[in-house]
């Protein structure tokens, strides 16, 4: 019976490297398709949280961390004073990361 | 004979696999490629909207149709075929996105303008307080006495 010689380490090395390959372009299409149902669901909430920055702006009053009705993101509000002036910063935050940062003064 | 016959078959399942996902990984940067051009047109509607809607003068909103006036010009957006539409100096331009309606909301006791928009079979809305217009806020100024 004839024998096939065991494969070399450089042969080992390269299955290993192809296979890897095929795994990584797998992985990527995979978080690709994942992630673009996800940007949409981010860009709206976006539209949203500048709808209610803009009515704060105009009606010149902070919005209640109630009024916000995203999924995504939750919505924190800290407010600090220097001096006469008063910052209200406004922070959406996704996944422990700060997506959208608004922060508005005023005198007093 | 059999060990050669297995590498030569998980060879050919390697190269179909290889081959496979780099066919698949091909549609997907096309569909990326969609996907941002999709987001750019909105990107582009709402800065904008945004910016035509806190530059009016004032703002008219009937019949799923916003009329924005600025200056001597007025800018209008309308629903057509459930597309958005813009219309400025007679010159209509499709803006490539599907509209639900554009129409004037109250939530708590507060007027707003709302362009809803079909995301993906879902809604999205941009919505924009309605101020008062110049005559009245040039009527506040002078009935307050505001100068002073």
């Amino acid at each position: 019976m004839k024998r096939v010689p065991a494969s070399t380490i450089a042969e080992f090395v390269i299955a290993i490297t192809i296979i890897a390959i095929c795994f990584t372009i797998a992985s990527q299409v995979f978080m690709q398709a994942s992630r673009s149902t996800i940007q949409f669901k981010e860009v709206k909430e976006q539209t949203e949280f500048q709808s209610l920055m803009i009515d704060a702006l105009i009606h010149d009053t902070l919005p209640a961390v109630s009024d916000w009705k995203g999924e995504l993101g939750t919505m924190e509000i800290s407010t600090t004073r220097k001096d006469s002036v008063v910052f209200s910063e406004i922070n959406l935050i996704s996944n422990q990361k700060t997506t959208w940062q608004q922060t508005f003064f005023s005198e007093q | 004979m059999l060990e050669v016959t297995i590498v030569i078959a998980l060879m050919a399942l390697l190269s179909a696999l290889f081959f496979g996902a780099l066919n698949r990984f091909g549609e997907q940067i096309q569909n990326e490629t969609q996907i941002k051009n999709e987001l750019n047109d909105w990107f582009v509607v709402r800065a904008n909207l945004w910016r035509e809607l806190d530059e009016a003068d004032s703002i008219h909103v009937t019949n799923n149709q916003a009329t924005i006036y600025f200056g001597k010009t007025q800018t209008l957006y309308k629903i057509m075929d459930n597309r958005l539409i813009r219309v400025i100096n007679e010159t209509e331009m499709d803006l490539k996105l599907e509209m639900n309606a554009i129409q004037l909301e109250e939530t708590k006791g507060r007027q707003y303008i709302a362009f809803k928009v079909n995301w993906k079979d879902d809604e999205m809305v941009l919505r924009y307080p309605v101020r008062s217009t110049v005559a009245l806020n040039v009527n506040h100024y002078f009935s307050q006495r505001l100068w002073q």
